[in-house]
């Protein structure tokens, strides 16, 4: 599960963009720009003719006179190199160019409208990387002798196909983003979407392919020159004075060495740049959603765990219910810079159902996973304490957790389909789990496993073994894993928002099945869920979270008629269901759920309630006992109204 | 709106048909002679669970499903197969809210980039009349007239329909498609984007189309429900009566599946799904009532014949051969509390 949230992003809006402000990017930036401007600029900065012979000056290393040393001919070197970065860059430039032009052009075209012309560029990159590059560049060469210029015209020719599948691939992708279709639907041309949304998405992976292109051209360009195929004596070319001072390597070792070194900055320049410019499209798009672990500033004083005072007197001298099968005490859950939730306590006894409730953000799901001992990376339970059946779990070994995993504590979760391995059938799937909890044979597993289908009320259960999970339904996918949980023998059952993803006639059998299982089983249920008619249909008590806090525990009927509190309250006066009048402006909480790591003092809930005070900012808020079984953290309790019923149920019936 | 002044068309849907698939493939039919009309100022309900073609129905009206035969009329026009110019000039009428926060907007352009895009097609507009222009409408869906400047990712899920709703607010629109677009928020912020959508329909007179597989939401939002099943019309009426008269089995359903958040009702509802829910036979029936297959009532006449739409007893419109039989069935149940009981 991925725990984010939004921070201001990383850079200033008209700053540089920090991937852009590495010290190693900014080097290859200059590297690139130096080369571009000395060859322009070539006159300005040398006094050498690069092909005039001064044969006294042959093979001279480094002096004040020539700053690089001398050729064979006594040229000098960085004449040669400066004058030469014309022939290379120039070359690069020419195959960049048809490359882009047309990799891009035909790329986008084909991904954005597709039919016939697709399947022709599709068709035409087929041949082309089944085309030897080496071979047709050299036949290029062969028609038009030492033309250097055709030979990079060709290699972007035969690299652009590679470039338009690329693009296009990339452009289905964002084409089948909402956002497109608004942009249809707004009656933005073709023309304008394909420049306004598709070419921003693409252009960073675009010129990532680009700068590695352009290394490669320039790698092809000098390969060239090196073999004597493109550039010939006496103009300056990188490749050709590589080849001279590997002629010469025995006598002079210097020789080589300037061009050499050149040619691998340029190439090396071209690659880092295309790494920072991936990077700088990471930033921008995730856009600063950090993972809980990250560091968080200016929340210094709030990353301790365990607030003293959270739990009132009499809760922490409850005594834990012996016949209870589970029981958290105090469990506090946080990354090593905030908490995540703090001090939840609940138990559950053999066949209850404990509702978690509250929206997104609130710490249900991380509450859920601390039990099982399945937080994910970077979260840990920091303090408190989980008993099952007496056992502590709380700080358990992984070999420990394995004992309990399957065979005391199950699980489920949102998503059955993908909670299911799509290569094995479900028989294998429930089998193989059934041999890890017992020592019972394969055929007597399966026939376990069958009788498992049968539990969870799946018509023709040797039917459904033989099927792949992609040839279930969403219902049946669920009912699937509930059987593979109940293959341990468990006796609590967690249930993590196990029909959200569900129809709501789909979701009355999962809940009818759930039911059926705490009677017929003794299962006890931790049954997390948003929907408070869920809550209402399936459960025995209630355990409302705000915030990464238990605000309210109750009764189920005690939670509804009369919660205490405002959050409880609130969150179930906003339901439509529960409206006066349909078309009618419902009661609403403004704002939203405070994120991690930026909780108050005081009560989490103080800043959207309707009834705060100045002592509910000042301190943590003790979890208090109100009436019968019935906990609140809020001060003012007493203040919560009654919700009115679902309207307008007051209406008998006759 | 004023009973007194008569409905004025805005949207009309005659017997749309819309199929995927094919050649070789199965055919499916996402919508199955599906009529259907939406006046001005009025919300009109799409419900119904996956599979059902809500979703395709609001597409095609915006041109982004095929269709294959039938008429959308917008305003008296033919729009079924408008060229692309002409949807273009449309979209400053029809617009649309995903359901999706995350996916429908380019997080790679600020949000004033986002929301200028309708004012380049429609409105000539300066730049800092455009400026204006968004500022004023952020401010009206509850947000910072500085937000403009910043990305997507800056704001929550609650915040991002915000905009969406901007966006399609930005020309004015007649009609607003909201596809699911309160589905994906949890439900405090659910309820503001709700009362944000009927401030704005009372302040600006613009009808919806709320596409949503939530009854609860639906009705809330709606002054029409139409119920759909696989591509096909159940039950058509007003959003009261399909809630609390519902006459066809699969509307019926549909109530009793939703959980009522009040715990002593829900115990009594549950006893009405005992009775009137059939888990499915195999095989999707291709001839009669599409629904005849988890029909608590079905008999022989269900799957041999296709019930036509016709006014049913409780004041909606019905296509069930045997909508007294359920109506019956449904009231006798009355403990089907929060509906059941309000029949009387």
């Amino acid at each position: 599960m991925a725990v984010t949230f939004a921070l201001p992003r990383p850079t200033a809006r008209n700053g540089v963009p920090r991937a852009l402000r590495r010290p190693v990017t900014i080097v290859a930036l200059c590297i690139l720009a130096l080369l571009i401007i000395a060859a322009i600029a070539a006159p300005l900065l040398t006094p050498f003719n690069p092909v005039s012979n001064e044969l006294a000056d042959a093979f001279q290393l480094p002096s004040g006179k020539h700053w690089l040393g001398t050729d064979e001919f006594g040229r000098d070197l960085l004449a040669r190199i400066i004058y030469g970065g014309r022939v290379s860059l120039v070359g690069v430039a020419e195959a960049v160019a048809v490359y882009l032009a047309l990799g891009l052009t035909a790329g986008i075209i084909a991904g954005y409208v597709g039919g016939v012309f697709e399947s022709i560029v599709v068709w035409i990159a087929d041949v082309a990387f089944a085309l030897p590059q080496i071979i047709v560049v050299l036949t290029i060469l062969a028609i038009f002798a030492n033309d250097s210029s055709a030979a990079m015209l060709a290699l972007g020719l035969l690299g652009a196909p590679g470039l338009a599948v690329f693009v296009r691939g990339a452009t289905k992708t964002v084409r089948a983003e909402p956002y497109i279709s608004a942009a249809r639907v707004s009656g933005l041309r073709t023309a304008q979407i394909l420049i306004r949304h598709i070419l921003p998405r693409i252009a960073s992976p675009v010129i990532v392919q680009v700068a590695l292109f352009a290394g490669t051209a320039l790698l092809f360009q000098t390969g060239l020159d090196f073999l004597g195929l493109g550039t010939q004596p006496p103009a300056p070319s990188w490749g050709a004075m590589v080849s001279d001072g590997a002629n010469y390597i025995g006598k002079d070792t210097w020789m080589v060495m300037p061009a050499g070194i050149v040619i691998v900055l340029a190439i090396v320049s071209f690659n880092l740049i295309g790494d920072a410019l991936q990077d700088l499209r990471g930033d921008r798009v995730s856009a600063s959603a950090v993972s809980v672990g990250a560091a968080i500033p200016g929340t210094g004083a709030l990353t301790e765990q365990h607030i003293p005072g959270t739990i009132s007197p009499e809760r922490a001298a409850a005594p834990v219910s012996p016949s209870a099968v589970l029981s958290v005490r105090d469990l506090c859950i946080g990354t090593d810079s905030a908490p995540i939730v703090r001090n939840a306590t609940f138990s559950l006894e053999p066949g209850e159902c404990l509702g978690i409730v509250g929206e997104s953000g609130c710490g249900k799901t991380m509450t859920a996973l601390a039990i099982i001992g399945l937080l994910p990376e970077g979260v840990r339970t920091t303090s408190g304490s989980v008993l099952f059946r007496g056992t502590e779990l709380q700080g358990a070994s992984e070999r420990e957790y394995g004992a309990v995993r399957g065979s005391g504590i199950a699980m489920i979760s949102q998503e059955p389909a993908a909670s299911l391995d799509p290569s094995f059938t479900v028989g294998d799937q429930i089998v193989e789990v059934i041999r890890r909890h017992s020592r019972l044979s394969r055929a007597a597993a399966r026939a376990e496993s069958l009788s498992l289908l049968a539990q969870v009320r799946l018509p023709d259960p040797a039917g459904v073994a033989r099927r792949f999970p992609h040839q279930l339904s969403g219902g049946m996918a669920q009912r699937v894993l509930i059987a593979i949980a109940l293959a341990g023998k468990p006796a609590v059952l967690i249930a993590d928002e196990p029909t959200t993803a569900l129809d709501v006639t789909v979701q009355a059998e999962i809940l009818e099945l759930l039911r059926s299982l705490r009677t017929e089983m003794g299962l006890a249920v931790v049954l997390v869920s948003h929907d408070w008619g869920v809550i209402a249909d399936s459960c025995d008590s209630a355990l409302v979270m705000y915030a990464g806090q238990v605000v309210e525990e109750a009764p189920i009927d005690a939670v509804f008629t009369r919660p205490r509190h405002p959050y409880s309250y609130a969150l179930m006066e906003s339901n439509p269901q529960r409206a006066a009048e349909t078309r009618s402006i419902l009661p609403s909480v403004p704002g939203s759920v405070p994120p991690v790591g930026q909780w108050p003092v005081g009560c989490h809930f103080a800043a959207r309630c309707a009834f705060a005070t100045d002592a509910c900012r000042e301190a943590p808020i003790a979890l208090d006992l109100v009436a019968d079984q019935h906990w609140t953290r809020c001060i003012h309790p007493t203040a919560v109204p009654s919700p009115a019923l679902p309207s307008p149920t007051t209406v008998s019936e006759g | 709106m004023d009973p007194a002044t008569p409905a004025e068309e805005l949207l009309r849907i005659d017997d749309l048909r819309i199929e995927f698939g094919g050649p070789r493939r199965s055919v499916v039919r996402a919508a199955d002679g599906v009529s259907l009309v939406v006046n001005r100022g009025e919300t009109v309900g799409l419900v119904g669970e996956s599979g059902s073609g809500k979703t395709t129905i609001g597409a095609a009206t915006l041109g982004l499903a095929p269709v294959k035969s039938g008429s959308i009329r917008f305003r008296g026009e033919d729009i079924t197969h408008a060229s692309t110019a002409r949807r273009r000039a449309i979209s400053a009428q029809l617009q649309v809210i995903f359901q999706d926060p995350y996916g429908s907007l380019n997080p790679s352009r600020t949000i004033a980039q986002t929301l200028v895009e309708p004012l380049l097609v429609h409105r000539r507009l300066g730049q800092s009349e455009q400026a204006e222009a968004i500022s004023t409408m952020l401010e009206r869906v509850g947000l910072d007239r500085s937000a403009g400047a910043r990305y997507p990712a800056q704001f929550s899920g609650g915040q991002r329909q915000r905009i969406a709703i901007a966006r399609a607010l930005m020309v004015s629109p007649e009609l607003v498609i909201c596809d699911e677009a309160v589905s994906a928020l949890d439900l405090s912020v659910q309820a503001q984007v709700l009362n944000l959508l009927l401030t704005l329909q009372a302040d600006l007179g613009v009808s919806y189309l709320f596409i949503s597989h939530d009854l609860s939401v639906v009705r809330h939002m709606s002054d029409r429900i139409v119920v759909l099943y696989r591509g096909r019309i159940m039950e058509v009426g007003d959003a009261t009566d399909i809630h609390d008269r519902p006459a066809h089995p699969y509307t019926q359903t549909l109530l009793a599946a939703s959980p009522i958040p009040d715990p002593g009702e829900q115990r009594q509802q549950r006893e009405f799904i005992e009775l009137s829910m059939r888990p499915a036979m195999p095989g999707a029936p291709v001839t009669g009532c599409r629904f005849a297959n988890r029909c608590p009532f079905a008999t022989a006449i269900c799957v041999a014949e296709d019930p036509p739409l016709a006014p049913g007893p409780t004041g909606t419109t019905v296509a069930c051969h045997h909508t007294d039989v359920a109506v019956q069935a449904f009231r006798s149940a009355g403990g089907a509390a929060g509906t059941g009981a309000r029949t009387a």
